[in-house]
């Protein structure tokens, strides 16, 4: 079997880009091309450059887009580019080099939930399925046609970054299925219906509900836009907020649903000031619990 | 509290109660998402915030490490 390409390039960060980037490892001396990975974004948790080194493959750390960009330019053998959990916009005049081959993971079934923090948005807007799509690179933002796609269920309790990660476990275990193929021939795509200029798309400046709740919001709205939210303390959303009755903000510091105990039967909410706490009745018997912070 | 802490731990991953080494997540016994719920887990059950400095490998490497970590927030 041989690779259509001489080269093959893993640009991201994350879990999806090590386990990518773990499998074009694997398959360098069988297919005959050379592996690279590029990481565009420092994340503290990487293991890219490790795994490159364990295998003596080239790593680079490339921060600049200026530079990025001019490297990728000045390609002119066959490559694949494998871009994964990767926040660098490729330029239309890389898009449309003949030498490149570009696929890019999303963190939705596209066309629905294009752009960024897509797992917050599939459960802030109540979807109950959601998944891993690679499609081709094209100049607009997801809009290539789609090369694969896996399904995962989006739970009742679910948080945004356990979604995530269930959706980067559907991401590897798609593109371990497509690899081989697309090395020998290219995978015809299936074109986006709805991928147009007018369509939808989420900003990273975006947060659901605007990252505020009322205490006087149903319960369940309450606790989905908290779980849309919620990436731990990585910092890709500032802390939600929540408005008391009276009118103050005050920032959610952490949120739990549990079997009600605190509410009396029939009470809707209570709020107590000197211990932080929100309690709302939620159904079936729970109770969303929130710590909050006056600002 | 030991007995809570060990007890959060061995639900996300029971490895994590064996190990040893100095970095639970680059040695792939757990992720970086188990990692985030294990935090979230552990704020709600001894009632205490983490700060994101806090989450390094010498307070998160081990079982041992996040224990001593415990020990300091809620002493």
């Amino acid at each position: 079997m041989h690779s259509r390409f001489r080269t093959v390039i893993v640009i991201g960060y994350g879990k999806t880009a090590g386990d990518v980037l773990r499998y074009v490892l694997e398959r360098q001396e069988l297919f005959g091309y050379r592996a690279l990975c590029i990481e565009h974004e420092f994340h503290g948790l990487s293991k890219l450059r490790a795994l490159c080194e364990e295998a003596g493959a080239d790593f680079k750390q490339i921060t600049d887009k200026r530079e990025l960009t001019k490297i990728l330019l000045a390609i002119e053998e066959p490559t694949l580019v494998v871009s994964a959990g990767n926040n660098y916009l490729f330029p239309k005049a890389v898009v449309e080099k003949d030498a490149l081959e570009i696929i890019n993971f999303h963190s939705a079934l596209l066309p629905k939930f294009p752009g960024r923090n897509a797992p917050s948005w599939v459960i802030y807007e109540g979807e109950s399925v959601t998944g891993a799509t690679w499609h081709y690179v094209t100049a607009g933002v997801d809009s290539g046609a789609i090369i694969a796609q896996r399904e995962t269920p989006v739970t009742e309790d679910i948080r945004a970054y356990e979604l995530t990660r269930d959706i980067m476990v559907q991401a590897s275990v798609a593109f371990q299925e497509f690899y081989e193929e697309q090395l020998v021939q290219r995978i015809k795509g299936r074109p986006q219906p709805g991928a147009t200029a007018n369509r939808k798309l989420y900003y990273s400046w975006e947060l659901p509900g605007g990252g505020v709740c009322s205490v006087n919001d149903p319960a369940e709205d309450i606790y989905r836009l908290l779980r849309a939210m919620d990436y731990g303390r990585s910092g890709i959303f500032p802390p939600a907020r929540i408005r008391l009755a009276d009118g103050r903000e005050a920032e959610v510091v952490r949120y739990s649903k549990a079997e009600a105990k605190f509410l009396k039967d029939g009470q809707r909410a209570a709020v107590d000031e000197e211990e932080e706490r929100i309690y709302l009745a939620m159904g079936g018997g729970y109770e969303l619990t929130i710590k909050f912070r006056l600002r | 509290m030991e007995e809570k802490i060990l007890d959060i731990l061995a639900k996300t991953n029971d490895e994590l109660l064996t190990y040893t080494g100095p970095n639970m997540v680059d040695d792939e016994i757990i992720d970086s998402f188990e990692l985030i719920s294990i935090i979230e887990q552990l704020e709600e059950a001894f009632d205490i915030e983490i700060d994101a400095e806090d989450v390094s490998e010498e307070n998160f490497g081990n079982k041992d490490c996040i224990i001593a970590l415990m020990k300091r927030l809620t002493g």
